[in-house]
């Protein structure tokens, strides 16, 4: 089976990075917050912390507008070539496949995240600083975006998988995010504001905000691994291909 | 072990639409042929064949397992090449084959090699499979049935769309690989049978209406294929009126006309052998079409 998902996440990641997807994917999610955050000048630089936060919570928001087009894509090219005609005539079931198209779109969307690591380091050297470090911005992107775009891109795989119309694929998880983020403590991304000018500033974290996040990002995570074996149940072949 | 595929009283509706009724068939082994018109139930029958669909009613083996209920041992016993189907245009010839050997738990890549070699596609295999022409993609196809060396093939109008000199170098082909291996053949192009299979079973509206060997079909339609020679226009009429016409090959100063029907004495003409083609049109439009 772990066979099986990973040759459908690798056909699916090799496919989407090179399809003009990708391109859009690197403008929006690298592109975007590097022309809103970038300094004129030397005294403008950020300190590294500061500057791995605000990479790790543009590519949140830029990437909460780039998911569902990733989704969309994923399942068109199958619509429109009859692909999963010849892969269902192979002894592989549908979890696999699912699972297997899950992690082909998150490992191009990490592809492109990690890519983008590279400008937002290289920035100090153009006034003639020391790059940041890569291990700070790996830091926070663990911590502050990888559990939210988790969480959201399994959002949109299942309403994908679950309506195969891409109307609601772009509308429904964007109009629960904007509700969700009303309920206190379960947001999907932390908001800048509130925690992370304390961890930028290099002062310890108070317990009651690690404890937050904590309990934040163990949410997510858990409420993505249900969104995603939901997404398993629901996935019908007749649906997806009219058969 | 031989290949034994059995169809028990099998149906398959969608609504109140009878795609296939009632279908009983045993498969033998070799190379066997599916005939009948577009919209007969050949795809129907093949989809439930690769457990791509579940029957109705009935059951299908295949050496020994339920088609609807062990998949995934089905699955690894046949390769299918379906009627209508594209790859990833991003894919390269060979990634799309490692893609398959993948989903198949075959590590060895020399098979990838060997099935590309087979299809004669080895040269292209860093090409992206968007700039393949029509031939090459059925190659392709042909190239993921076979890669994980499948004891029974299935194809469904492989051969649709080619050019001749494709057509002959993929039935050609098919005959290849049909030594080590069961091969089914589904088309409504009558052709490839006659010159490949030596079974065929002719299905009609959903129902088997024969099942045995080429030769012994072709021989039910002795009798009722005659050449006429036509000199004008109204004897082309009066032809057309009782017979339907498979050829004409036009002269200067007449038309040979050979047609099938239920002969009478007044017609005139002359008896010839039928070929299959002259079979399948003679039986297809029988009022009763059990052969």
């Amino acid at each position: 089976m772990y066979d099986q998902i990973l040759a459908v996440a690798k056909a699916e990641w090799r496919c989407q990075v090179k399809s003009w997807v990708f391109w859009i994917g690197l403008l929006i999610i690298i592109g975007v917050p590097l022309v809103v955050d970038l300094p004129s000048s030397a005294a403008d630089l950020l300190t590294t912390k500061s500057a791995g936060i605000c990479y790790s919570h543009g590519i949140v928001m830029m990437g909460s507008c780039f998911m569902p087009l990733l989704t969309i894509t994923i399942f068109y090219k199958d619509r429109v070539t009859s692909m999963p005609v010849l892969i269902f005539s192979q002894p592989v079931s549908k979890t696999s496949f699912v699972l297997g198209k899950f992690f082909g779109m998150f490992s191009v969307y990490m592809t492109i995240v990690l890519l983008g690591i590279l400008p937002w380091i290289s920035i100090p050297l153009f006034f003639g600083e020391m790059p940041y470090s890569p291990i700070v911005f790996i830091y926070f992107l663990l911590i502050l975006s990888l559990p939210s775009m988790f969480y959201f891109a399994c959002l949109c795989y299942l309403v994908e998988v679950g309506f195969c119309k891409t109307i609601a694929t772009i509308s429904i998880p964007l109009i629960f995010l904007i509700f969700w983020e009303l309920i206190p403590g379960f947001a999907s991304h932390i908001p800048p504001d509130y925690i992370l000018g304390t961890m930028a500033a290099g002062s310890p974290l108070p317990p009651d905000m690690l404890q937050f996040i904590i309990i934040n990002r163990l949410f997510l995570i858990i409420a993505g691994i249900g969104l995603l074996y939901i997404s398993t149940r629901a996935f019908s072949l007749k649906k997806f291909m009219g058969m | 072990m031989t290949n034994k595929i059995v169809f028990e009283n099998v149906s398959k509706s969608y609504g109140n639409f009878k795609a296939l009724d009632g279908i009983n068939l045993e498969i033998p082994e070799g190379m066997f042929g599916l005939l009948g018109p577009n919209g007969a139930g050949k795809t129907t029958f093949m989809k439930i064949l690769v457990t791509l669909l579940d029957p109705s009613e009935g059951r299908v083996l295949i050496n020994g397992h339920d088609a609807a209920n062990d998949k995934m041992d089905v699955r690894n016993i046949i390769g299918f090449l379906p009627q209508e189907f594209s790859i990833y245009p991003q894919l390269t010839a060979y990634e799309f084959l490692e893609y398959i050997a993948g989903l198949n738990g075959i590590k060895d890549k020399s098979k990838i090699t060997k099935a590309l070699e087979q299809v004669n596609l080895l040269d292209v295999k860093n090409k992206k499979v968007g700039g393949f022409s029509g031939g090459m993609k059925r190659r392709l196809g042909i190239a993921q049935a076979i890669l994980k060396e499948p004891k029974i093939l299935i194809v469904d109008e492989p051969t649709a769309g080619l050019d001749p000199e494709e057509r002959i170098r993929f039935r050609t082909l098919l005959v290849e690989l049909s030594q080590e291996r069961s091969v089914i053949l589904s088309t409504h192009i009558v052709e490839d049978i006659s010159s490949t299979c030596e079974n065929i079973a002719f299905i009609v509206r959903g129902s088997m209406k024969y099942i045995g060997s080429t030769d012994v079909f072709i021989n039910k339609a002795k009798g009722k294929v005659r050449e006429f020679v036509a000199r004008d226009t109204r004897d082309l009429s009066a032809i057309k009126l009782k017979y339907r016409i498979i050829s004409l090959r036009r002269f200067s100063d007449h038309t040979i006309v050979r047609a099938v029907g239920d002969y009478s004495s007044e017609d005139g003409g002359k008896e010839v052998e039928p070929n299959l083609e002259e079979a399948y049109v003679y039986f297809m439009h029988e009022d009763d079409p059990d052969v």
